[in-house]
């Protein structure tokens, strides 16, 4: 079956990267609408929870995004997508003043941005809910478990296969990375130093190694029946 | 840059060669949003043992 290979992308406002928002709490940022930072120019997406030991607002929340224009892959209209994997690697750990832990389960939740805010984003995922739980109410694509240095092959869930279905022709797969510690209202940080980070660091589009950046394999089967005409003579058989 | 200030560019920017103390300072304040002089002033304290900075 034919297959092609789609990166993320790697420009404008749906460029990969990731969403910040600092405040007091960490569980007022889960529930918050919009986030106040972030960046899409640095190698890595940033999925987790994190502390800074200065200043108030030093609680954050990070959660990555990634954009996949399905619509500009070419695959045939009227294709089946048999298969839908994500390939994305992870980052070292860090200690000493930064304390960065790749650790948890990250959770691959269905995005629906709209691509005009960067910043709006932060909520833009299927199914938010203003409190309460995530399980069973956000639409997930698929999880992993965090780990240091690592090349993940995901293969994302019916969902995504039939949402990717959904837009050969013409739209995005958007995917949303949260992290357990938010999904599962636990805010409990392991590490100490000016810096500590819990969750996943994914190289991004930015990233100096190429094999290293995220793309996803979407694996297909062409529609059968085609009609061909053929012009003999000026008539159309 | 000093063996410290080297080791903490190679852990967080992936290298030491091509880039400065400024460069991953601005890391830190992309991912945390504190300033950099704060940053500068906190990794002073936290290697209290080194003067020799580049920065």
């Amino acid at each position: 079956m034919p297959q092609v290979d789609i990166s993320a992308d790697g420009t404008g406002f749906t460029d990969d990267g990731y969403h910040l928002l600092g405040s007091a709490s960490h569980a007022t940022n889960r529930d918050a609408t919009d986030s106040t930072s972030g960046s899409t120019s640095i190698n890595a997406a940033y999925v987790g929870l994190g502390s800074v030991a200065f200043g108030t607002a030093n609680k954050f929340n990070y959660r990555g995004h990634m954009t996949f224009d399905i619509g500009g892959a070419s695959i045939p209209a009227g294709s089946t997508i048999d298969s839908v994997n994500l390939k994305i690697s992870t980052q070292s750990n860090s200690s000493g003043f930064l304390t960065h832990t790749h650790m948890g389960t990250i959770y691959i939740a269905k995005g629906i941005w709209d691509n005009s805010s960067p910043s709006g984003t932060y909520n833009d995922f299927d199914g938010w809910p203003s409190s309460g739980d995530w399980e069973g109410v956000v639409t997930e694509y698929g999880e992993f478990v965090s780990a240091a240095d690592t090349d993940y092959d995901i293969s994302l869930n019916s969902t995504a296969v039939s949402d990717v279905e959904n837009v050969i022709s013409s739209g995005d797969l958007k995917l949303m990375f949260l992290y357990d510690g938010e999904w599962d209202e636990d805010y409990s940080l392991t590490g100490t130093g000016f810096v500590v980070f819990n969750g996943a660091k994914i190289s991004t589009m930015e990233h100096a190694t190429a094999s290293k950046r995220p793309l996803i394999e979407v694996v297909y089967t062409a529609a059968t029946g085609v009609t061909y005409n053929a012009n003999i003579f000026g008539g159309n058989f | 840059m000093n063996s410290i200030e080297k080791e903490e560019c190679e852990k967080i920017l992936g290298t030491s060669d091509g880039v400065t103390m400024e460069d991953y300072f601005n890391y830190i304040h992309t991912t945390t949003q504190v300033p950099v002089d704060n940053i500068k002033n906190e990794f002073k304290s936290h290697y209290s043992d080194e003067t020799n900075w580049s920065f």
